[in-house]
């Protein structure tokens, strides 16, 4: 029983706080790809 | 009728704002689309920051949201245990490569593509067929689900306003989704990505600020008894539970089509690792997140039972959505709204894209008596996403579930992946796999459908316990599956020259 709540708790907060920053990293380096599949979207289109 | 909630017209601003901008970004892609594979793949130019975002962002429905918030609800903190299992296995399918990098390095855009390199045009037809079959119905109570949570945040409880939620709903994803294909898929996922991530965060640490942890755990150990934190303890989920919900995390992350669809989206196979290692985080997050929203609203309406309304149905799916409208300020709902529309649109667009990519790639173009061309192809996958709209209407309002949201997706998946997994294991890894072998796997497969509500009632099958009867099937026909795959193969080899085929 003490495991499984030990288990719980380590999950909620590790998760949430990992979660958090992996957020922050992918807004920025997302923005980044984005931009660069439409540059290459782009230059599809004229070749 | 209206129930109490704290939205207000602060609240409706932020949504109305999030939709002009999200539909409009999605039908401002449409200047980019130019091929059936810029449509289906977006010219697999994808890197993997934006493949982790799209993963996250369409894996996490605002469906997802609702069933978990509801198994959180009704199951307590022993349901952390599906959120683990599906993490782990979304890990180990990114660090091993297990199925989704042979297919990436094959080149394929859907997993029936792969059918016809391995084993010829009919398998191809007939997995597109179950493929489609299963994943339709499986999205079938998508937009109800959905839908409720809108209502239930804005304190509209009719049945006339929930159809009004769901018409308008599915038209503004329709309108981009059917006009930019998949580089719309993946910008709006993109923003969607960010704006249900701030969303998440933010609620749960509200909802941490409400109740203590320690608070939940007594309340709900007190409430529900032992088998809500421990999922082995008597009358809890069981260990067979358990290993079917295993299965299902590792089929979730390498053979549902909407995840393989990632895979063939990428630049190359390091990213499909790196998307699917990272993503694990998101599969983690994903159900445990509305699982934890739904344990803070059990403990919330043991206080105020009154506002889940006497009377009106599907309580444990609105549980979640009533306690928060009631417990957010003013503000914070709209962002929590806009967060989840974004959550449930990601979704809508990755199913609709997904199924009808696979319809016309798999079904109706193996099928036409001449080469159809691109443009062709594109227009018959809008019409073909068309009709599956109208499809998620009508069944979104006329289907009686009978079961927990999370048990019917579970089982409506089953009838595909169970012989899939066969399938493709075997496709992939075993050269003397043959057709026969992936006929009789996909029949077996097939049998999943007796774990619906209806059709178990209809068949007079008596089950104590839904779950482990679904459990049971599943697992049975996992293993039914593999059997005939490796049996069918063995009888039945193909003929030399399609058994010299090469395996990844």
């Amino acid at each position: 029983m003490g495991f499984w709540k030990a288990l719980w708790a380590v999950m909620w907060f590790g998760g949430l706080a990992l979660f958090a920053v992996l957020a922050v990293i992918v807004t920025y380096r997302g923005a980044l790809d984005v931009a660069a599949l439409l540059k290459r979207l782009s230059q599809n289109d004229q070749g | 009728m209206i129930g109490h909630t704290n939205f207000s017209t602060a609240d409706w601003a932020i949504v109305v704002g999030f939709l002009v901008i999200s539909t409009g970004l999605g039908m401002w892609a449409w200047r980019y689309m130019r091929n059936m594979e810029a449509y289906v793949v977006a010219g697999r130019a994808v890197r993997p920051y934006l493949g982790v975002a799209s993963i996250i962002a369409s894996e996490m429905g605002l469906v997802t949201v609702m069933y978990s918030a509801e198994k959180g609800y009704t199951t307590g903190f022993a349901a952390f245990y599906l959120a683990l299992s599906a993490a782990v296995a979304s890990l180990v399918v990114g660090l091993t490569g297990f199925i989704i990098v042979p297919l990436r390095a094959r080149g394929v855009m859907t997993i029936p593509e792969f059918y016809e390199q391995r084993f010829g045009r009919d398998v191809r037809v007939c997995g597109g067929l179950i493929l489609a079959f299963s994943g339709i119905l499986n999205m079938g109570m998508f937009l109800k689900a959905d839908s409720l949570f809108v209502t239930s945040v804005m304190g509209m409880l009719s049945g006339e306003q929930l159809k009004l939620a769901m018409t308008v709903m599915l038209g503004l994803v329709l309108t981009y989704t059917l006009l930019g294909g998949m580089i719309s898929v993946l910008i709006t996922d993109y923003m969607q990505f960010v704006i249900m991530s701030i969303a998440l965060v933010a609620v749960s640490v509200f909802l941490m600020a409400q109740f203590s942890w320690g608070q939940l755990v007594s309340t709900v150990e007190a409430q529900k008894g032992l088998a809500a934190i421990d999922p082995l303890a008597p009358g809890g989920m069981g260990p067979v539970y358990m290993i079917w919900m295993a299965f299902l995390g590792l089929i979730g992350a390498c053979v549902w089509q909407t995840s393989v669809m990632r895979a063939a989206s990428a630049e190359d196979t390091r990213t499909v690792r790196i998307t699917f290692s990272w993503g694990s985080l998101g599969f983690l997050i994903r159900f445990m997140v509305p699982y934890f929203w739904g344990i803070c609203a059990f403990a919330y309406l043991l206080q105020r039972p009154d506002l889940l309304g006497e009377g009106v149905p599907d309580q444990s799916l609105r549980a979640m959505p009533v306690a928060l409208a009631n417990l957010l300020p003013m503000g914070a709902i709209g962002v929590l709204t806009a967060g989840m529309l974004a959550a449930a649109m990601s979704t809508y667009n990755t199913y609709l894209h997904t199924w009808s990519a696979v319809l016309t790639q798999d079904l109706v173009a193996p099928l036409a008596h001449r080469e159809l061309g691109s443009t062709q192809r594109i227009w018959i996958a809008r019409g073909i996403m068309l009709l599956i709209g109208v499809f998620l209407l009508v069944w979104g309002l006329w289907y009686p579930l009978g079961q927990h949201l999370w048990d019917y997706m579970a089982v409506t998946g089953a009838i595909y992946f169970t012989g899939a997994f066969a399938v493709l294991t075997a496709g992939l890894y075993w050269k003397r796999a043959s057709r026969v072998g992936a006929y009789a796997a996909f029949a077996c497969g097939f049998l999943n459908i007796i774990s619906l509500t209806p059709v178990a009632d209809a068949l007079g099958i008596q089950r104590e316990s839904g779950m482990l009867y679904s459990a049971i099937v599943g697992l049975s026909c996992a293993a039914l599956a593999g059997v005939a795959m490796v049996a069918g193969s063995l009888l039945f080899p193909d003929r030399r020259s399609d058994a010299s085929q090469e395996v990844a």
